[in-house]
């Protein structure tokens, strides 16, 4: 993989998410979307369970939604990149250029997820930050977060873990994006909102029924909240350990799938002539 | 594919390709053989729809072949399409790829990088290949903030950047204006002069290919009908063709006689709207046929207002392999 071009990409990603602004702006808007998903669930939460006959509000869980509302952001804002650098850079023709350029279709692909992984990081903590001091304050209750440098660390190592994962899934969905003219910018809206529902962003996968449960039980998506709840609220270190190696695992098969996937969708798209079509 | 003869740096045998469509199969080339030699700039001629652009997208291996065999340097497009990107470039007029939101200094770093070229010397060849292309003053607008022709050049910079052996060019200087056309031209005739680099033109602009190319091809429905050198081309036709102004202008079909005249090779005609005449060329094999075509066209109710003999062109070469000019297929593809 040529290192140069993934970090020229990097920063034509920056560009592009940026650049039609001034940073500090950018920046702002871009975490009101993972903020407003992460107060919307968390009041959701709030308001059904302090309503039940008796109460049931408990903190933790309210932190458990919090923790999975915005991860569940974090991944949907970076995952989808590969398929939109391929839908618009056909538009724009830069994409067939980059495809002639030698090794470099995925390296480039890489490099702008890499790029969007980095701002969504930024922005997903300053909503967690901002929503924690939200919500404490609003509901008067006291989220059972762990915040010392250890478990934040255990947090970001986490996400750094499930780039595999992502990464994995967008090359499976810019795969379809690289030969398809039709829906390949709607597509990865549909995966993210099954992502929602299968990767216990929100509440346990095993509420689902068998064998939708099993199959988002050992996804590496599910994996990684998991280790990440482990690391913010309940502070088990074998487990973390455990779903982290979970992830890994799984994020490499899917990261492995998603390449060999997007080599056949590659041969087949200069098979149809497709590489440097315009979408319809 | 030959790997010994080092001076072949495109080789094209029985090219076939076809597409689908809702109407079936759709032939976009048919056959095609080619060689292009190193340092060449060789032009691919035809109307819209000929198959130059299916043939440029193969060889820059952006498309997979029907059938056949296509080669840039020795090296086979369907087995070594990466070692094919190592020593080309392409570049299309009617694409201008680039970052709307980035510089064009910044657009060309970019494409530099993808061929692994160290920052300090992509500069310098950014800078170098703008000062000839006039872009230098325009480098560091946004993109999107440049005109047609300044993009266009961006584009031409872009296609060179590599230091290629092999360059694809597609219509590089459709939509410009004269001036900028003429300082394209000038830029791809030093980049194959000084740097030997062979430069593949597919245009269906006469003047450009008269005025640039050592060879080239012309091409129909997908099969060269004739390559060689343009001066050879023009002489293959012998005589210099007719044109004819004439009045009131022929009506679609309305000219269909001449083709079938004793000694006419085939038949082009424009109408000048302001002037509420049509020109007609006629390529001709004789001084006798001339007079046959001005009794005919007269018999078919026009008066030929004027009528002088032109030295042959390439589109009256194109219009006696073929029995119709490049409008004129044009129509007949739309339909």
């Amino acid at each position: 993989m040529s290192l140069r071009a993934m970090v020229a990409s990097i920063r034509v990603g920056w560009y592009r998410e940026f650049n039609w602004t001034n940073p500090l702006t950018g920046f702002s808007l871009r975490t009101v979307g993972p903020l407003a998903s992460v107060i919307a669930a968390s009041t959701v939460y709030y308001v059904g369970s302090t309503n039940n006959i008796p109460p049931s509000f408990d903190p933790s869980r309210l932190a458990y939604i919090l923790i999975g509302a915005a991860l569940y952001a974090h991944v949907a804002a970076y995952s989808w990149v590969p398929t939109l650098a391929i839908a618009e850079g056909k538009w724009t023709y830069v994409f067939p250029q980059v495809y002639i350029s030698p090794h470099s279709s995925l390296p480039y692909l890489t490099g702008r997820t890499l790029a969007s992984f980095v701002t969504s990081t930024l922005t997903v903590i300053v909503s967690l930050v901002l929503s924690f001091y939200v919500l404490s304050s609003v509901f008067h209750t006291n989220i059972p977060f762990i915040v010392t440098p250890l478990s934040v660390g255990l947090l970001f190592f986490a996400m750094l873990v499930n780039i595999f994962a992502a990464l994995g899934l967008g090359l499976l969905l810019s795969a379809y994006a690289l030969f398809a003219t039709k829906f390949e910018w709607a597509l990865p809206t549909y995966v993210a909102g099954l992502l929602m529902v299968f990767s216990e962003a929100l509440f346990p996968v095993s509420f689902l029924p068998h064998p939708v449960s099993d199959v988002a039980n050992v996804l590496p998506f599910t994996e990684f909240m998991r280790a990440s709840r482990q690391a913010m609220i309940y502070g088990d270190m074998h487990s973390y350990f455990s779903y982290i190696g979970l992830a890994v695992l799984g994020g490499i098969i899917v990261l492995a799938l998603g390449f060999v996937a997007f080599r056949y969708a590659e041969n087949r798209a200069r098979r149809l002539g497709v590489i440097d079509k315009k979408t319809a | 594919m030959n790997r010994v003869d080092t001076d072949i740096t495109v080789q094209v045998d029985g090219l076939r390709r076809e597409f689908d469509s809702k109407e079936g199969k759709v032939t976009a080339l048919d056959g095609v053989d080619l060689q292009v030699r190193k340092g060449e700039i060789f032009g691919v001629l035809g109307p819209n729809g000929a198959g130059k652009t299916t043939m440029i997208r193969i060889l820059s291996t952006l498309l997979l072949p029907t059938a056949g065999k296509a080669g840039v340097m020795g090296f086979d497009v369907e087995k070594e399409p990466e070692k094919i990107r190592a020593v080309i470039n392409m570049a299309s007029g009617a694409e201008r790829a680039g970052y709307d939101f980035i510089s064009a200094r910044g657009n060309l770093w970019f494409f530099s990088q993808l061929y692994g070229i160290p920052t300090k010397e992509a500069h310098k060849r950014i800078n170098e290949l703008s000062e000839m292309l006039g872009l230098q003053s325009y480098l560091d607008r946004k993109f999107y903030a440049l005109s047609t022709g300044y993009k266009q050049r961006v584009t031409l910079v872009r296609a060179f950047i590599n230091d290629p052996k092999v360059v694809f060019l597609d219509e590089p200087t459709i939509g410009l204006d004269v001036m900028t056309a003429l300082s394209i031209r000038e830029y791809i005739l030093k980049q194959a002069k000084e740097h030997g680099r062979t430069i593949l033109i597919a245009t269906h602009n006469m003047a450009e290919v008269d005025a640039i190319c050592n060879r080239v091809a012309i091409i129909d429905k997908g099969k060269i009908l004739a390559c060689d050198t343009p001066a050879a081309l023009k002489r293959s036709l012998g005589a210099p063709s007719l044109v004819l102004e004439v009045s009131p202008p022929p009506t679609p079909g309305s000219l269909e006689p001449l083709g079938k005249l004793e000694g006419v090779k085939g038949y082009t005609a424009s109408t000048d709207e302001e002037r509420g005449l049509s020109r007609i060329q006629v390529v001709v094999d004789g001084d006798g046929s001339a007079q046959s075509v001005v009794d005919s066209i007269r018999k078919l109710g026009m008066t030929v207002v004027s009528n002088w003999r032109q030295q042959a062109t390439l589109e009256e070469v194109f219009v006696a392999l073929v029995g119709r000019g490049f409008r004129e297929r044009e129509r007949e593809a739309a339909q």
